[in-house]
């Protein structure tokens, strides 16, 4: 015992008789809704074993809604963020919010990849491509409201695996190969930086509960291992990094925005980034009594460094979804400027995730719709199709404005809180070098725009079909009329948060 | 601690292994000598005849020859893992051996995992017949290997799941506590106590009755495990010639054999563990006649018991390779994913329910 | 006394056997290799009193994962890869740098690590009825959930090698 590491809960407290805890059927109850959405996904594969293909989608679309609303309760009446599951998982107020902002995501694609399906001749992969969507929301849940390093790491393979195989699920496409390929060679390497991180944190503190790691005294451990902390963060966030595709572990995220199934790509980018941003925030803000500031900075650093690569690279792209690839580096840049500026910060960017959330999927649903070949993607040979297909022009133009930051859209809104909060976090340079790339941003953005209506129309070149399926335009237009709507008035949304968040314990100590 | 390391190094340890290698030889030699003979009377034959009473000594004759024979390397073979494995592959089944008792005594590593061991380091042995097939560079022995590998990894999982449903039952894969286990408890089938009759009543299938079953599944997985008929796919004679081991001749070749044959020992002594009472007497008490304690416990009681009931299990396997037609190689993977796996998996659950509620 | 040496004959070997594999030229070798170096980890949780770990470590990894890596080397009867590029050059020396000076963060690191108690103290904590009961209680959740990675990849897989009509 003597020789026993002041810091480690020492191994003998935890007397088995200790650990048994009567299991509690509250613990089932508190986790329904990630179980919800677990049971929908067997049912999904199921159906689909006994050829029932046809109602995967409306099943999909079901077992999302009812596992968002058993997430409800708790948000509503707010309650505050608790522990459950033996302590492995948060639950009620914020972490329901969460989870139903992580459901929004897939939710909102599967219309979209509804109809892509079928454009493509591609339904019999329904089944499978919903099940894995349903499944990797719960990968989703379980990332975001961890409280165990464990169950962050289980719930970020659960999603990531789900995406490498969904950015591959068009076999006979080569770039969709190509994506799935390039995805999850560079994911499972990232993965085991993180899991390197994680065996150093437990190394060094003798749990992986966040709880506890934040109760234990910093200066204690600073006297101990002067050095390995750093290291050790540095690889939890460099796992991070990867998923978010922030600047210098971007690398994949153009081939496999570019090469996957274009409405998928609306999910993978929204879903997860929001789960992982969550995560990072929420394990950061749980270090960083530990590490001191510098990690803020560095964090700062990486975002600003992703805003300028992003927005400079999105700008010469011609490549529509290859520029959106890279414009998401740019946000991944805003969100994570968010995450340094502290738990102020961390909300700002929670609330940009969703903004993004509505974009990104409707940007993509509205790109998925004309595309039939490779040159369509092009947005150069788009000119014209702005006057031509009206809605198909003002439904980009919104969404365009929107990324750009333009008010009254909600995209502005959303940057608006980060850069407010980076502010008052002390981060004022970053945020007046962030507006200005915002600037590079709004040039290209508004380059499509002009292509479409201002430019001539060419038509040997232009894309065939002009026409927005009937099936995808009423959810298209609905998503337009979300950013619109939050543009103007954010407050509901926002206070709403707020009252969360203060509801979110000691979370809001930080 | 799985081993006592100090122990490692002290005659105390390499005396067993030493007994352990020479009975292991001389029950292959005398192994492969009624293989023979029942083969032949089976097929209603002869058999060997010549060399010694009735061709007794016809195996000893055969490994003299042997040894003495030269072991031929292909000129293009992989030297070293053409050397190598056939060493691997008998030194995983024997390491086997180091947790398997052969009487109630202290001279075998008692712990507490050992069926998960035995599982563990018999598995290596497929390994062994990869490198054997791939480094004898000839497309026979290459097939042999392969058509060995797919068999295995299919067969293992069976295996794995009968064990893990009598591990369920007993609560324990501490072979000693699971033989003990069988000569206290005393409700035959969960009906009616039957703890003073003792004998074969308390064997863990007449216990609990889905055993029976897992028993079935184990003891096919097994025979699967050591390659033997109707599972003898690698090694198919009319097809393959012999499989991973065409390259090997002289005592490698020899070293395969014993390794074939003291897997099949493994398979038997495990079922006779987990499922017919281990080293306990099947004889049941009647009356004033207390045949059970009479003939329980000691040494030689304990041994002989083990022994015979292994050979028993060891005389069903002969008897089942001449007496049935080979499987083919797709039949055979389709009836271990699509038959034995859910039936194991199944009888595993069952198992789970029947230590909670059925079971009185 | 015997555990020091097992611990280091088995920490050097398992070293070597680890930079074997990635040196050797023949994938066979590499593989056969792996396996090596799997079982010498697990002799070293064995020293470490972790016998459960240590057997599933080789079920798992040299049983049955290298089984398939074996299996598919086969298959693919790959012959000894050939260097494409040139042995050495910037991008190569940068990353050994960097390696190095990693390792070298990571041994300032390490230097004053205070052992997590002793060889005793971790004794029942690697019995397999304490490892059952912490995974059927305090860890049951992750525990669970690890099943529905294995779900998600074998929906990969068949989505892979399913032939559509």
């Amino acid at each position: 015992m003597q020789n026993q590491n002041p810091i480690l809960i020492s191994l003998s407290e935890l007397k088995i008789k200790k650990i048994i805890m009567e299991f509690n059927s509250q613990f089932i109850l508190d986790t329904l809704p990630a179980l919800s959405l677990l049971g929908f996904g067997l049912i999904v594969m199921l159906l689909d074993a006994f050829k029932n293909e046809k109602i995967t989608s409306v099943v999909t679309i079901l077992g999302i809604l009812i596992s968002m609303l058993l997430a409800v309760p708790g948000v509503v009446i707010p309650e505050e963020i608790r522990l459950t599951f033996y302590n492995q998982i948060y639950t009620g107020g914020l972490a329901g919010l969460i989870h139903i902002l992580l459901c929004l995501s897939g939710l909102l694609s599967v219309p979209f990849i509804t109809d892509y399906l079928q454009k493509n001749n591609q339904t019999h992969l329904q089944g499978e491509i919903f099940s894995l969507i349903l499944f990797s929301s719960v990968g989703m849940n379980l990332l975001a409201t961890a409280n165990d390093l464990m169950m962050t790491f289980i719930g970020l393979e659960i999603m990531s695996v789900s995406l490498y195989i969904l950015a591959g699920s068009f076999k006979k496409d080569l770039r969709s190969n190509e994506a799935s390929l390039k995805y999850f060679l560079l994911g499972a390497f990232a993965s085991a930086f993180l899991l390197l991180g994680i065996s150093m944190v437990y190394g060094m503190t003798g749990t992986t509960m966040l709880d506890r790691i934040t109760t234990i005294d910093p200066n204690l451990i600073k006297d101990k291992f002067p050095v390995l902390f750093y290291p050790a963060i540095a690889l939890i966030a460099i796992g991070f990094l990867f998923k978010l595709s922030a600047f210098p572990f971007h690398v994949w995220t153009p081939d496999v925005y570019t090469g996957a199934p274009t409405p998928l790509v609306g999910f993978m980018a929204t879903g997860s980034k929001m789960a992982s941003v969550i995560a990072f925030g929420f394990i950061l803000n749980s270090l960083l009594p530990q590490s001191g500031d510098k990690l803020s900075q560095v964090i700062a650093i990486l975002a600003l460094l992703s805003m300028i690569y992003g927005n400079i690279v999105a700008a010469q792209q011609q490549n529509i979804k290859r520029l959106l690839a890279y414009s998401s580096i740019s946000h991944t840049g805003y969100m994570l400027l968010g995450v340094a500026g502290g738990p102020e910060g961390y909300k700002a960017a929670i609330f940009y995730m969703l903004i993004y959330t509505f974009m990104t999927i409707a940007a993509f649903a509205l790109i998925s719709s004309i595309e039939n070949k490779e040159e369509d993607l092009n947005y150069q040979n788009w000119s014209g199709l702005g006057v031509k297909n009206i809605a198909f022009g003002l439904i980009m133009s919104i969404l365009m404005f929107s990324l750009a930051g333009f008010p009254p859209f909600a995209g502005f809104i959303g940057k608006y809180f980060v850069f407010l909060s980076a502010v008052k976090g002390g981060f004022v340079v970053h945020a007046v070098i962030g507006i200005l790339t915002s600037v590079v941003g709004a040039y290209y953005y508004l380059k499509v725009l002009v292509t479409m209506f201002f430019e001539k129309p060419k038509d040997n070149i232009q894309p065939k079909t002009l026409k927005i399926r009937k099936n995808i335009l009423i959810p298209i237009m609905v998503l337009a009329l979300i950013i619109v709507i939050i543009g103007i008035i954010p407050a509901p949304i926002s206070s709403y948060l707020d009252i969360l968040y203060g509801k979110a314990g000691f979370l809001a100590k930080l | 601690m799985l081993f006592n390391l100090n122990a490692l190094i002290t005659l105390e340890l390499l005396l067993p292994i030493t007994l352990t290698f020479v009975f292991i030889a001389i029950y292959a030699l005398l192994g492969v000598y009624a293989e023979r003979k029942i083969a032949a009377f089976i097929q209603d034959r002869v058999g060997p005849d010549e060399v010694g009473y009735k061709g007794t000594l016809q195996t000893f004759a055969d490994i003299l020859k042997l040894l003495q024979k030269e072991i031929i390397v292909p000129d293009s073979a992989d030297k070293i893992l053409f050397w190598l494995a056939p060493i691997l592959i008998f030194a995983s089944v024997f390491a086997g051996f180091a947790v398997l008792p052969f009487m109630h005594s202290e001279y075998y590593v008692n712990i507490n995992l050992a069926l998960l061991w035995v599982m563990t380091i018999v598995s290596i042995d497929v390994i062994g017949i990869i490198m054997a097939g791939w480094a004898s560079n000839n497309k026979y022995s290459l097939y042999g290997s392969m058509r060995a590998v797919s068999q295995m990894i299919a067969y293992e999982i069976p295996l794995g799941f009968a064990i893990l449903g009598v591990a369920v039952i007993y609560g324990t894969l501490n072979i000693n506590q699971i033989i003990t286990m069988q000569s206290i408890e005393g409700y035959t089938w969960g009906l009616w106590n039957t703890k003073n009759y003792g004998g074969f009543f308390l064997w863990s299938i007449f216990q609990h009755p889905h055993l029976l079953l897992i028993f079935l599944i184990f003891f096919t997985a097994g025979i699967a495990e050591c390659n033997r008929a109707p599972f003898d796919i690698p090694e198919a004679e009319s097809e393959l010639i012999a499989g991973f081991h065409i390259e090997y001749s002289g005592f490698a070749f020899a070293t395969i054999m014993l390794a074939e044959y003291a897997n099949m020992l493994i398979i038997s002594l495990l079922s006779v563990i987990m499922f017919f009472g281990g080293w306990n007497s099947p004889l049941p008490n009647l009356g004033n006649f207390f045949l059970y304690h009479w003939t329980n416990g000691g040494l030689f009681w304990s041994s002989f018991w083990l022994l015979t009931k292994s050979f028993l299990l060891i005389f069903i396997m002969m008897w089942i390779r001449w007496s049935w037609p080979r499987f083919r190689a797709d039949q055979l993977l389709q009836f271990s994913w699509k038959v034995l796996l859910p039936a194991s998996l199944t009888l595993v659950i069952f198992s789970v329910l029947w230590k909670l509620w059925l079971h009185p | 006394m015997v555990e020091t040496v097992l611990f280091w004959v088995l920490a050097v070997l398992s070293i070597a056997t680890a930079l074997a594999v990635i040196t050797n030229r023949n994938p066979m070798y590499s593989v056969l290799l792996l396996v090596v170096n799997f079982f010498c980890i697990g002799g070293l949780y064995l020293t470490l009193n972790a016998e459960f770990i240590a057997v599933i470590q080789i079920i798992v990894y040299a049983g049955a994962i290298m089984v398939l890596f074996l299996f598919v080397v086969m298959l693919l009867n790959l012959g000894s890869e050939k260097s494409l590029e040139p042995a050495f050059d910037a991008k190569k020396g940068l990353a050994f740098l960097l390696g190095l000076a990693f390792l070298a963060e990571m041994l300032v690191a390490m230097k004053d690590f205070s052992a997590i108690g002793s060889a005793k103290e971790t004794f029942e904590y690697g019995k397999v009825e304490k490892i059952g009961l912490q995974l059927m209680t305090q860890y049951v959740y992750p525990f669970e959930m690890i099943s529905v990675i294995l779900l998600v990849a074998l929906i990969g897989a068949l989505m892979i090698a399913k032939k559509y009509n």
